[in-house]
């Protein structure tokens, strides 16, 4: 990426549906989330900012969780999509492309001097 | 990454309970918070200061998921234990002494007590519910047995002390 320096509050607005979106690709962890969204570009998401998104995707029936003991370590907490979560994904994730393409219609393109 | 099977509280899990107590979080709650915490830490081998911020910090974050009662809720509580701890205690003077208070029998004012201190009671044991780890089934924090005698010799003790002076005395 260009540039590694994105204003906090995008992540912030962003961060529910990319937690959702990394969580409904298969069972998982939140340390693994934390590595998947790193992996896209998104940065260290610290561990204090990810897990209240994640119990609040829980409160709200986006995701269930359950704990699992570990092979040879502590239990780790899985959490997965429910359906109400998936359906929620890809009406969000529709809206969240329109929304991008007409605001990135108004901005300058990288290469305009404008 | 930790690989010890057998997950224990740290310091930082120990005081996280103690300000999510104070935040007035539900016990279940707070086992789960302080696992998560301890869970991620062991995968990272962050240190939890760095990861989640210090044990009051990561509390306070999470009054939008936990909103502390209205002052009304704890002031009318208090108000509650208060009077049933004096009614309680009034009474069982009453009975002790054989005399009536304000015209009435102690068992009167002792069963008033009693009942004005069912909200409070079940309020605090709500809250001071133990905290148990997730992982595991076992308490996070042990609570001395003692503690829960102490809790309950005090109150009868100042009572049982204050009669037997008054029959001294007379």
């Amino acid at each position: 990426m260009a540039d590694d320096e994105l204003p906090t509050e995008w992540l912030r607005a962003v961060l529910p549906l990319a937690v959702l979106s990394a969580v409904a690709e298969e069972e998982t962890y939140g340390y693994a989330v934390a590595q998947r969204l790193q992996a896209a570009g998104l940065g260290a998401v610290r561990g204090g900012t990810l897990y209240p998104v994640l119990n609040r995707l829980e409160a709200d029936g986006l995701l269930t969780s359950s704990w699992r003991e570990g092979v040879g370590g502590p239990g780790r907490k899985f959490f997965a999509a429910t359906d109400a979560g998936r359906d929620h994904l890809h009406r969000r994730a529709a809206a969240w492309h329109t929304f991008t393409e007409r605001a990135a219609g108004l901005f300058p393109s990288p290469r305009s001097t404008r | 990454m930790s690989t010890d099977p057998t997950p224990t509280v740290t310091e930082y899990g120990q005081s996280l309970v103690l300000h999510l107590r104070l935040q007035e979080v539900p016990p279940d709650r707070i086992g789960e918070i302080v696992a998560e915490v301890e869970s991620h830490v062991a995968d990272t081998g962050e240190d939890p200061v760095e990861a989640f911020g210090t044990p009051r910090e990561y509390a306070a974050s999470l009054t939008d998921e936990h909103r502390k009662p209205p002052w009304w809720w704890t002031t009318t509580t208090l108000v509650l234990a208060a009077a049933a701890g004096w009614l309680i205690g009034q009474g069982a003077f009453a009975v002790l002494l054989d005399e009536p208070y304000l015209g009435r029998s102690g068992w009167l004012w002792l069963a008033t007590g009693l009942v004005l201190g069912i909200p409070p009671a079940y309020m605090v044991s709500r809250r001071a519910g133990e905290v148990r780890d997730p992982r595991t089934g076992r308490p996070l924090v042990r609570t001395p047995r003692w503690a829960t005698l102490v809790f309950y010799a005090i109150p009868l003790l100042i009572v049982l002390v204050g009669w037997a002076a008054i029959e001294l005395v007379t």
